[in-house]
């Protein structure tokens, strides 16, 4: 054997054939949302998803989530099947999903409190909630609630929520789907600076090709009826990747390409 | 001067007051309007919440319940008095009973839409964190809802006050509706006006009670 080779580390998150398909009113038949996506995602990779809406992207995410069955195939995280939601996935919602009557502390301390650990006691679930309140960048709000929060801190909290149950594979459904665009840019750019210290693998479903292309090491393209994988794309852009990342020939490059798949 | 057979004077309702708070009679009518009043209204939260919380999160049982409980809430409760004084008599289980259908049904109007409004997502991202029907139902059901529980509440206390006090002009042998009944047939328009007045003021401040309740619990943004 070539004395060079390096052991390839096993693929982390894995779809094999993945349709997802859900039922129709009135009985009208099935509409398919995923048909056959076939994917591998190393540990530690930031995979954006893009693609025209209902493409099935939000779909696929799901039933990694283990939030959707899959009609037929599988998906596999290190080999074991999912067959529900569990403690090494966290999901991101475009629409916030924060408990009203929670305080920021306590919508961070959702996810800890559900997932049951009795290795922490209520003060450690809320010590380990607050440091990552102001990993996020929320120090002085801990005790705001959500309506009194711009869009853009709601989506803080929803992000130091999933980040604080320490999951192995982010998921991130949209996740500044609904803020301006100043905002979004601020918030990718915190995002992949908060990626940047531990390098989780992360799954981003996003509208916005510049943000497909600024967050990702591997770009998942997506086309509709029905929903399928049509190319992935890997980016070399160097890391730290800051505003200036966004100017480079080579980012306007990727972006292009990325355009140029999603017309067809 | 107007007769003081057809209103009277806060001076001589006042001392109409003083007068009747002292006898014996008083006291055993004051205990039994409020105990029909405690054991119907909360047989009516015991039963009406747990039933709409069912009922908020099961579609069939909703098509099964829901017709017969908007009729019932259509009727007016005090047209069924007749109908439980026969059934139950003319004692305290009557005025209990009508209580109870008085406030059990905006109880349980309520939290049917309190449930109905828990938005899809807050589940959603319970179940994504691992969450059970249990957890759902604690942290999510329970605490999305409560608010309208609490209204549900408070509207149902003025039916409840409202039925006791009516069941007991119609029919009875005490309490203070009873008493009400006795004054108005004798024209004792000072002795009357004192008991409505405590009946009032009985129901505004249950009332207050459950609505400063409801402000503490209030939910910001909801």
């Amino acid at each position: 054997m070539d004395a060079r080779t390096v052991v390839e580390p096993a693929p982390h998150l894995r779809l094999e054939n993945l349709t997802v398909a859900y039922e129709k009113p009135k009985g009208a038949g099935k509409l398919i949302a995923v048909a056959e996506a076939n994917l591998e995602i190393t540990a530690g990779t930031f995979v954006t998803i893009v693609g025209p809406s209902g493409c099935g992207k939000s779909s696929l995410l799901l039933s990694i989530a283990g939030l959707v069955k899959p009609a037929s195939g599988v998906v596999r995280i290190n080999g074991k099947p999912v067959a529900g939601p569990g403690r090494d996935r966290a999901m991101v919602f475009q629409d916030f999903g924060l408990m009203p009557w929670r305080t920021v502390l306590d919508n961070v301390r959702f996810g800890l409190e559900l997932q049951r650990r009795p290795a922490l006691s209520a003060d450690d679930l809320t010590a380990r909630a607050r440091r990552y309140v102001e990993l996020v960048g929320l120090k002085g709000f801990e005790h705001y609630h959500p309506h009194q929060l711009s869009g853009g801190m709601r989506q803080r909290v929803g992000i130091a929520r999933a980040l604080a149950v320490d999951p192995d594979i982010l998921l991130m459904d949209e996740p500044f789907g609904s803020l301006d665009a100043q905002t979004r840019d601020e918030m990718g750019s915190e995002l992949i600076a908060i990626w940047e210290q531990n390098r989780k693998t992360a799954l981003f479903v996003t509208h916005s090709i510049d943000e497909a292309v600024f967050l990702a090491d591997r770009i998942v393209v997506m086309a509709a009826n029905p929903g399928r994988i049509t190319e992935i794309v890997s980016v070399d852009l160097p890391r730290p990747r800051t505003v200036e990342t966004m100017d480079s020939k080579e980012f306007i490059e990727y972006r292009r390409h990325i355009r140029e798949r999603l017309k067809c | 001067m107007v007769d003081p057979k057809f209103t009277s004077q806060p001076s001589r309702v006042i001392a109409a007051g003083f007068e009747i708070i002292r006898t014996v009679r008083f006291r055993h009518d004051v205990a039994v309007s409020l105990w029909e009043f405690v054991i119907g209204f909360s047989l009516a939260i015991v039963i009406g919440v747990p039933l709409a919380l069912l009922l908020g999160r099961s579609t069939v049982l909703r098509y099964l319940l829901d017709p017969p409980i908007m009729a019932i809430y259509a009727t007016p409760h005090l047209a069924l008095l007749p109908i439980i004084v026969v059934w139950l008599g003319i004692g305290m289980q009557s005025k209990i009973a009508v209580a109870f259908v008085g406030g059990v049904i905006p109880i349980i109007v309520n939290t049917v839409a309190g449930v109905r409004g828990v938005e899809r997502s807050w589940i959603l991202a319970a179940r994504s964190f691992c969450a059970g029907g249990w957890d759902v139902f604690l942290k999510i059901i329970l605490p999305g809802s409560l608010a309208s529980i609490i209204l549900g509440i408070r509207l149902g206390l003025s039916r409840a006050v409202l039925g006791v006090v009516v069941g007991e002009m119609y029919q009875s042998q005490a309490g203070l509706g009873n008493e009400v009944m006795r004054y108005g047939s004798e024209f004792r328009t000072d002795y009357l006006l004192f008991y409505v007045l405590l009946i009032s003021l009985f129901a505004l401040a249950a009332t207050s009670g459950v609505r400063a309740l409801e402000e503490k619990l209030w939910t910001p943004g909801k």
